[in-house]
């Protein structure tokens, strides 16, 4: 009986309800390689390159004699609309790949931008310190305690709605948790031997925050970055949501949810489907996060 | 401590500040100021009585200096959308939404709180499991969908709840629960994480064995100890929670400051925009310090320097 012997060690005798260990071992041990949520990111991107050869339709071509058509598997829907049509005929299938692709230019621009500003920043912070340091934590600081969709509704009046501004909202908006914890990350780092090598060996300071340290920060990076991806896809689908993200004919998930947003009583379809897309892809994003910290760098499971 | 919170009064300030000068400086900068407050399709003649009416036609800095004063003597401008002070129509929308805010904090404290107390004590377990599930899918799902898909259930198919619009106890209910759900997540995994760890510690232990009934000391003593974190969060959530009522109470057409603000960005009311912006980050900004100030308080171990 292993499982008596695991939990019987120290706790059961004070209290038989407390948690086993052996448990907690057994289900993390389940989740080990997500390939559930790895499949899901892979079939999402190969959807999102290569969109337009599974796409059956035209996704912004409206077909007037087939508006409101449901699923297949409902009564009257037919397999050549798939996922049904919305209220202008046009295929929901083709909407939805062509949502995924606006999805992956979302993540494809708004990561790396977050990256490209926060890391950077986060480097000069931690390795110059002193007033420098200062100086960039507390705009940090501001950003961190700004909350994002004020910020968002305050530049959209400048910035006009559209997919540009979108990625440049996102981008502005997404950075500062980088440079926080990148800042933490070079502090430790530059007072490692390796640094004050370099130093002495005459590396000029570029050389030694991007050939040194830049390389001791990527795993956290890439953290980081994995963990962001649903909330920067939650975001983008918000603003489109709210009518202030991509405008038609651009067709992203939260723009199509927010068109089937009037017709809930009668076509439930369009507006279920792209939130299904955004639940999956989020929560495959997550959960391969999760996976991706706990390998790399256990230190930032308060994330 | 009095020195902690005066610097950190001195700091908010600080952050007001700077929220009103970036956000006047946004509206000033590439684009004609006049185009946010007019329609797109007005007339040439039209935006000149406007520029000269809202002062646009003077130098930036006499603007910014017009603005501050007006921000010291309460005065936020006039919206151009509504026709009146800024703050006479976004207020009656501010109690609204802190209407659907009050009752969902109750939802949320109601919902996580216990639910992750269980889950630490059930640690591994289905229930755990099952809160697990829970938190993940909360914090995956957008707050929207969530919300429309509530609709569909209790509005369309079974008819219990209304779909929307602002009325009795009833429409509240479906609004509330939808901006909860992603507070709810949070807190849940809070509570479980702390629960568990002071679950572990040596009082505790010394508890049971005296023998004190095992809802005591779960209820009473480890929550107690286990309240501070979450106390933080759910002073953030708070917030967290007038925000994301811009996307709630447009999915039920609820009638408060975020979906003001969402059609004072449609009407091209920067006025609006603006104050809308001013207020969140002040609430933002009162609401970290009061909880700042509250952790100090409640947990002598912390000392500010």
């Amino acid at each position: 009986m292993k499982n008596l012997f695991a939990g019987g060690r120290t706790q059961a005798a004070v209290a038989p309800s407390l948690p086993v260990a052996r448990r907690r071992f057994r289900f993390s041990s389940l989740m080990q390689v997500p390939y559930i949520p790895m499949f899901i990111i892979v079939v999402f991107m190969i959807v999102a390159v290569f969109g337009s050869v599974f796409s059956p339709y035209d996704p912004g071509l409206p077909n007037l004699r087939s508006t409101y058509r449901p699923p297949f598997w409902q009564e009257g829907g037919s397999t050549n609309f798939l996922l049904g049509t919305d209220n202008l005929g046009r295929d929901m299938f083709s909407r939805l790949i062509l949502g995924a692709r606006v999805s992956l230019i979302v993540i494809a621009v708004g990561i790396p931008g977050h990256i490209a500003i926060g890391v950077t920043l986060g480097l000069i912070s931690g390795y110059m310190g002193r007033g420098v340091d200062t100086l960039i934590q507390r705009v940090v600081d501001v950003y961190l305690a700004f909350p994002t969709i004020l910020l968002a509704l305050a530049l959209i009046p400048v910035l006009g709605p559209g997919m540009k501004s979108i990625l440049i909202i996102i981008i502005v908006t997404g950075w500062a948790g980088y440079a926080r914890i990148i800042r933490a990350e070079v502090l430790s780092v530059k007072s490692r031997d390796f640094v004050a090598l370099a130093k002495v060996a005459g590396a000029s300071e570029l050389r030694i925050m991007l050939n040194h340290i830049l390389p001791q920060v990527v795993n956290t990076i890439l953290v980081i970055s994995t963990l962001q991806v649903g909330s920067v896809i939650i975001f983008e689908a918000s603003l489109s949501f709210l009518g202030i993200g991509t405008q038609p004919p651009l067709s992203s998930w939260g723009q199509i949810l927010s068109d089937g947003r009037q017709f809930v009583s009668t076509a439930w379809w369009i507006a279920f489907f792209p939130g299904i897309c955004i639940v999956l892809l989020c929560l495959s994003a997550n959960l391969l996060g999760d996976w991706v910290r706990d390998k790399l760098d256990p230190r930032l499971r308060q994330l | 401590m009095a020195n902690y919170i005066i610097r950190r009064i001195f700091f908010g300030f600080i952050s007001m500040f700077a929220v009103v000068t970036v956000v006047f400086f946004l509206g000033r900068t590439g684009v004609d100021p006049v185009s946010l407050f007019v329609p797109i399709d007005a007339r040439a003649d039209d935006v000149e009585y406007v520029r000269k009416r809202l002062g646009l036609d003077k130098p930036v800095y006499v603007q910014y200096g017009v603005y501050l004063s007006g921000i010291v003597q309460g005065d936020f401008g006039k919206s151009m959308r509504w026709g009146s002070p800024v703050q006479e129509v976004a207020f009656p929308r501010l109690l609204a939404t802190l209407q659907l805010v009050w009752l969902s904090g109750i939802i949320i404290l109601g919902v996580a709180i216990p639910v992750g107390v269980y889950s630490a004590v059930y640690r591994g377990k289905a229930f755990d499991t099952f809160g697990k599930a829970f938190a993940l899918f909360g914090q995956s799902a957008p707050t929207f969908w969530i919300g429309l898909m509530l609709i569909i259930l209790f509005a369309v198919v079974w008819h219990v709840l209304p779909a929307g619009g602002r009325g009795d106890f009833r429409n509240l209910i479906l609004p509330a629960f939808t901006l909860g759900i992603f507070g709810m997540a949070a807190i849940t995994r809070l509570t479980r994480s702390s629960m568990l760890n002071v679950l572990d510690s040596d009082f505790v232990k010394m508890l049971r064995a005296k023998g004190v009934p095992e809802r005591t000391v779960l209820w009473r003593h480890a929550l107690k100890n286990a309240a501070l974190p979450v106390l933080t969060l759910a002073g953030l959530q708070m917030v967290g929670l007038m925000l994301g009522a811009v996307v709630t109470e447009t999915v039920f057409s609820w009638p408060g400051l975020g979906r003001l603000a969402v059609e004072a960005v449609f009407a091209r009311d920067y006025a609006m925009v603006q104050f809308i912006v001013l207020m969140g980050s002040f609430l933002f900004i009162t609401v970290n310090l009061v909880v700042d100030v509250l952790y100090a308080y409640l947990d002598p171990r912390i000392r500010y320097t």
